[in-house]
């Protein structure tokens, strides 16, 4: 089974290298560079940023850009594979062709996984691999075998949760025509609050970053798994080992709401 | 592969919108919603290897029966089964034995050619080289593909794209093959091609087909049997001799003649049913089964000099017409 849908995944890369290689070319270099550059301009600008304060609270420079990193390297992770699937969902749904997705023989959410590959975010994940080993060095971090382990797991259990909000937020569209706004509003820009440690915020942000949208398990809390970092939220110290099973949850639950939505389709057309 | 359907329903919510700013500021705050019944009560049971019309005019509930029927809607209630399974639950057992073509919806990729499609089909349904090559031998004795194979979908005509739908939808070779309006938009010969493809197919492999169309030659060409649907009920299930029998025997006669136009009261009294004169044509409406065109055209030859003729046989939408009407009346009658 898992052999099999290597295989066809495998397929599906060839067809979009022959697209690109046939049609347009020079129209994916453009994009590429644009990526790096853009890339490249807001790390800057994070960079110049956070060097003027050295740090926050008891965070210093490296251990704020590791948090940093975390969120952005876990969510372009994420976002390789399901941005594109759910912008597109609710266009699918519009106009019917998301009807395409349900008569194949494969779990439609994987199909549409598949039939896209995302050069934009692949190029933030490249970036955000360097930023780690920088991060690593400058921190004198020894990476033991044990720590690399709870870094992979940390990392995996983002992306589920990333990839949990992806799927819930782009769900709506089974049950609202439109839903590209509360997309962006509601759920990304709570997002860039965990760019910094949730304890500079009060109580209400805090609990909702850790219980209601979990980003807080997305960086903050295996920021300090594994930078082994005393510090001053108001959760039990045991929450720092909660990202893969939050991931999971959240995983579980946007998985469960996703199909419901597929029950809910109506099509389009007569 | 049969299928048996039980009582289908399926019916849609439609948020009501209501006018002007105070309207749409209530709307937020409680919306009301209208149903409607797009099938309403539909049973009807189809036995391996038949090829069945399912016909209708638009907004019957066809293409939504044949959504349901692959799994694409959930029914609001009455059952279905595909060969046993439940389209809706079983989904993905159920996509390995059906295919699938809509008309007016491409399941190719858009961008690669087609055989690089047909390569992903192959991966995608675990169909091995052998049955890969076999099939397409297979397809180009029957519908040639070779001229499109290399070519990307983006730049095929119609003709060409159907063709290689068809294809697409045969691939893997299912046991049972749903068609929504497959010879929509196509000229006269690709729509002759593709009817002899899905008849072939039919006949070689027992493939239970099940077509909606508009088209009066494809059901002609390749319904044995036909069901009729109406706002969502089934208003006649049989063959296509029945249907035509019952609801297709009146014709119609366009006659021209030289010295203006003939006596209305002199063809009603010969048998027709209606005479309708447009400019210098009259069209004379008559029962098939009692009368016929030489007649009328034999006693209009005695007073007029006749310049042009022709006789039109119902089309099916208009039997279907007929059939609503001759429903309705009987529905009045029993009703008294």
């Amino acid at each position: 089974m898992a052999w099999h849908l290597v295989k066809l995944y495998s397929r599906f890369i060839i067809a979009y290298i022959k697209t690109i290689t046939a049609y347009k070319p020079l129209f994916v270099i453009m994009d590429v560079v644009i990526n790096v550059a853009f890339t490249l301009i807001q790390l800057t600008v994070v960079w110049l940023l956070l060097y003027r304060f050295e740090g926050i609270s008891s965070w210093s420079f490296y251990e704020i850009v590791l948090l940093y990193n975390l969120n952005i390297f876990s969510y372009s992770l994420s976002a390789m594979f399901i941005w594109n699937p759910m912008k597109d969902l609710q266009m699918m749904v519009r106009d019917g062709s998301f009807d395409s997705m349900l008569i194949k023989p494969i779990n439609p959410l994987l199909h549409m996984i598949f039939k896209q590959f995302s050069h934009g975010h692949l190029i933030t994940v490249i970036f955000g691999v360097v930023i780690f080993f920088k991060c690593f060095n400058a921190l004198h971090i020894e990476m033991t075998w044990e720590w690399s382990i709870w870094l992979a797991v940390n990392i995996l259990g983002a992306v589920l949760i990333h990839s949990a909000i992806m799927i819930l937020a782009g769900s709506i569209s089974f049950w609202a025509v439109k839903s590209d706004s509360l997309f962006q509003m509601v759920i990304y820009d709570f997002r860039t609050l965990t760019n910094y440690p949730i304890q500079i915020y009060g109580r209400g942000v805090q609990l909702l970053l850790a219980f209601v949208i979990p980003y807080a398990f997305v960086n903050y809390f295996p920021a300090r798994l594994l930078l082994d970092k005393e510090d001053s939220s108001i959760f039990p110290n045991l929450f720092i080992y909660g990202t893969p099973l939050v991931g999971m949850i959240s995983m579980g639950l946007a998985y469960a709401v996703w199909r419901r939505g597929i029950r809910r389709y109506e099509s389009s057309g007569s | 592969m049969g299928i048996q359907v039980e009582n289908l329903v399926k019916t849609f919510r439609r948020p009501r919108h209501r006018e002007g700013i105070l309207g749409a500021l209530s709307d937020l705050v409680y919306r009301e919603y209208d149903e409607k019944k797009a099938v309403d009560n539909i049973s009807f049971k189809i036995e391996p290897g038949e090829v069945v019309g399912y016909l209708g005019p638009n907004g019957a509930g066809k293409s939504t029966t044949i959504k349901m029927l692959a799994g694409i809607l959930t029914p609001t209630s009455g059952s279905i089964r595909v060969g046993g399974l439940i389209p809706h639950t079983q989904r993905i057992e159920n996509t390995k034995r059906i295919g699938v073509l809509f008309g007016q919806r491409s399941q190719l990729w858009w961008e690669i050619p087609v055989s690089e499609s047909f390569q992903l089909l192959k991966y995608m349904y675990k169909i091995s080289e052998a049955d890969f090559r076999k099939r397409l031998g297979v397809f180009e004795e029957l519908i040639s593909l070779s001229d499109i194979y290399h070519l990307p979908v983006r730049i095929l005509s119609l003709g060409q794209r159907m063709r290689a739908e068809m294809c697409a939808a045969l691939l893997h070779q299912p046991d049972v093959l749903y068609l929504d309006e497959p010879t929509i938009g196509l000229d006269a010969v690709v729509k002759e091609n593709i009817r002899n493809f899905i008849k072939q197919t039919n006949q070689e492999t027992g493939t239970t087909v099940v077509l909606t169309t508009h088209d009066m030659p494809d059901i002609e060409k390749l319904c044995s049997r036909v069901i009729v649907i109406d706002r969502g009920r089934v208003m006649f299930d049989g063959n296509l001799e029945m249907l035509k029998h019952r609801f297709g025997s009146q014709n119609k006669l366009i006659v021209e003649v030289e010295d203006g136009l003939p006596d209305p009261q002199r063809l009603l009294l010969n048998g027709a049913d209606e005479v309708i004169q447009e400019g210098r044509s009259s069209i004379i409406t008559y029962d098939r089964n009692r009368r016929n065109s030489a007649g009328f055209l034999s006693d209009l030859a005695q007073l007029h000099k006749i310049i042009d003729f022709s006789v039109n046989e119902p089309d099916i939408e208009e039997i279907i017409r007929r059939m609503y009407k001759s429903l309705n009346q009987s529905d009045v009658e029993s009703r008294n």
